[in-house]
């Protein structure tokens, strides 16, 4: 007989609760870890780092994988990790937001240590940079140019080597 | 705040992790920050093991894979510069002519001139040794007459380069030991900055030097020394060998050069002179090479031009025969020569990493990290079962007047050979060996 799941309460830190199923709750490294600490538990699990809004998202994709295979932690695998840079279907309409929201998801799965969901904010990240100029860059993310007109007629110099000509 | 200020240094360096290496360079103009974090030595190692299918120096901790990618990224492009990751400052500088040896260490201002037995199988050059010292300024190089038809009876013809980029050709007479200055450049010619001059050659009437950068100023030195041209080769490293070939009359350069990302090659090119008058002709574009997997310790290439030898640190000495053919079917006036560079043999007998080579017509001196010298037979009618069992000369442990000294010390640092001598250079010790064709 198939036993209902077990709920675990999160609480995130604009004060909301959710009821997760435990599996579902286990994707991140850091509630497990939490779990096994403190077992059976009524009291909600503190999430001071992670917002309500956010915190949805992640649980979605959570959800969709739920029943992926765990990452192991040993090093070979983070190899393997690394190896494949294209990122699924799914995960690509998922990761689908604002770049606010992307930045969040890729802090929070940081935080709650979700390996695949911090890969797959960081391929993302990383494919909005690539080939773009640093000027176009700077744009994008709202960055301060902080260098000095010498420094980059420096960093000019500095990086000729790897230009195609 | 921007997005990327709540992220920590490694969030972003996981980022940058997925961009390529090229990418990742052209991040570095972006602000302060990103650049600080795109020259992360982790994560050059980490893209470095991505792309890399061999290994081009042993891994380890300390390797500047940043470093690494810019220098052999600039060698396929051909936009190197060497730099001095393996120039040693304090070698040991020799050269044999006969029964006499010109020794010096580079960047000191003393030249030793030691004689030794015609007849001794082998010998050790000690104080003793020394026929007579000269204090000079310092040196970089010194170079022996390569064209023997300008030695005349009791005379040694040497070039000596300076450290100022200065050099003179010197003749020293057997007779009474005095060395005499009769030629000398007084400005060099090629401008005294942070280049240094690590090999030279003497092939009279012409000189040329190769600096750590290799930039090849040819000198034609008959009366006076006149400068001929200048040349950079931008996809040369270290080691090297030059040699001006006699018959032809052209500049024989053979170098290593990391090919992208990590092999190594060895590359061949030369620049002809035009003998008679001081000209010259364009240097030959044509540059051949072969790739190897493993370092290359040694380069050295035979007086008559014909082979090319290196001392690789897996413990092999490969030969190559380097043939020049002339190309048909050519629209120009003269008909363009291009070169071959071809395997003639794989020698293997050394135990560990082979130091030093020198070759001669058909013969291969090598010495190894241990102390070892073997000489081999490269005539292409000698059976492979004779070349596969060097004649060991000598092992030069064993038979030293001294304590033995620790390892590394044993290790062939130069050799030089002379048809009938073989001098070997550890550093501690230099000998010479006798034997018979």
């Amino acid at each position: 007989m198939a036993q209902p799941p077990t709920k675990v309460i999160l609480l995130t830190s604009d004060n909301e609760e959710f009821q997760v199923d435990k599996d579902i709750a286990e994707r991140s490294v850091l509630i497990k870890n939490m779990l096994e600490d403190i077992g059976e538990s009524e009291h909600p699990i503190p999430l001071p780092n992670v917002t309500s809004n956010v915190f949805k998202k992640v649980l979605e994709y959570c959800d969709h994988h739920r029943n992926d295979p765990l990452p192991s932690t040993d090093d070979n695998s983070d190899e393997q990790r690394k190896r494949t840079t294209d990122i699924n279907e799914w995960d690509q309409k998922f990761i689908q937001v604002d770049q606010e929201m992307l930045f969040e998801i890729i802090l929070a799965a940081n935080y709650l240590d979700i390996k695949p969901l911090l890969d797959v904010g960081c391929k993302t990240v990383a494919n909005m940079i690539k080939g773009k100029t640093p000027e176009e860059i700077r744009k994008l993310f709202n960055i301060q140019n902080d260098f000095t007109p010498e420094e980059e007629a420096q960093i000019r110099k500095e990086n000729e080597w790897a230009e195609d000509r | 705040m921007n997005s990327f200020e709540k992220l920590s240094d490694e969030i972003v360096l996981h980022i940058f992790e997925n961009i390529d290496w090229k990418h990742n360079v052209q991040l570095r103009g972006t602000c302060r920050r990103f650049r600080r974090l795109s020259d992360d030595p982790i994560l050059w190692n980490k893209h470095y093991s991505r792309t890399a299918q061999l290994i081009m120096t042993p891994r380890s901790s300390h390797s500047d894979y940043h470093k690494l990618y810019r220098i052999s990224r600039n060698w396929s492009t051909g936009r190197a510069t060497s730099s001095s990751i393996n120039t040693n400052s304090d070698k040991i500088l020799t050269q044999l002519h006969e029964n006499y040896v010109f020794s010096t260490l580079r960047n000191s201002g003393t030249l030793f001139v030691h004689s030794f037995s015609p007849v001794d199988a082998e010998q050790e050059l000690s104080d003793k040794s020394i026929l007579a010292e000269f204090k000079l300024k310092p040196i970089a190089d010194i170079s022996i007459d390569s064209n023997l038809s300008y030695h005349s009876d009791g005379v040694i013809r040497v070039a000596i380069c300076f450290t100022d980029k200065s050099f003179s050709i010197f003749s020293f007479k057997t007779q009474t030991n005095q060395l005499e200055s009769h030629l000398y450049q007084k400005k060099p010619r090629v401008d005294a900055g942070f280049e240094k001059v690590l090999y030279t050659s003497l092939n009279s009437p012409y000189y040329i030097t190769c600096t750590d950068r290799f930039r090849l100023t040819i000198y034609h030195v008959a009366i006076q020394p006149t400068f001929i041209q200048s040349y950079t080769s931008s996809i040369a490293y270290h080691p090297a060998s030059i040699h001006i070939d006699q018959d032809s009359w052209n500049v024989v350069v053979a170098y290593i050069t990391p090919s992208f990302p990590s092999l190594y090659s060895v590359a061949v090119q030369t620049f002809p002179l035009r003998s008679g008058d001081c000209l010259y002709t364009n240097a030959n574009k044509d540059i051949k090479s072969a790739r190897r997997t493993s370092r290359i310790l040694d380069i050295s290439i035979s007086r008559n031009s014909r082979w090319i030898a290196l001392a690789r640190e897996d413990n092999v000495v490969e030969v190559f025969e380097l043939t020049e053919c002339l190309k048909e079917h050519s629209k120009l006036p003269t008909t363009p020569k291009y070169l071959s560079l071809r395997l003639h043999m794989t020698l293997n007998g050394h135990n560990c990493a082979a130091s030093s080579v020198a070759i001669a017509n058909d013969r291969c001196v090598t010495g190894d990290v241990r102390g070892d010298i073997k000489i081999w037979n490269l005539k292409p009618n000698t059976n492979v079962e004779d070349i596969s069992k060097p004649f060991d000369l000598a092992e030069s442990r064993g038979i030293t007047l001294r304590e033995h000294p620790p390892m590394p010390s044993m290790g062939v640092k130069q050799i030089a050979f002379d048809n009938t001598s073989v001098l070997s250079v550890t550093r501690d010790f230099m000998r010479v060996y006798k034997f018979d064709v």
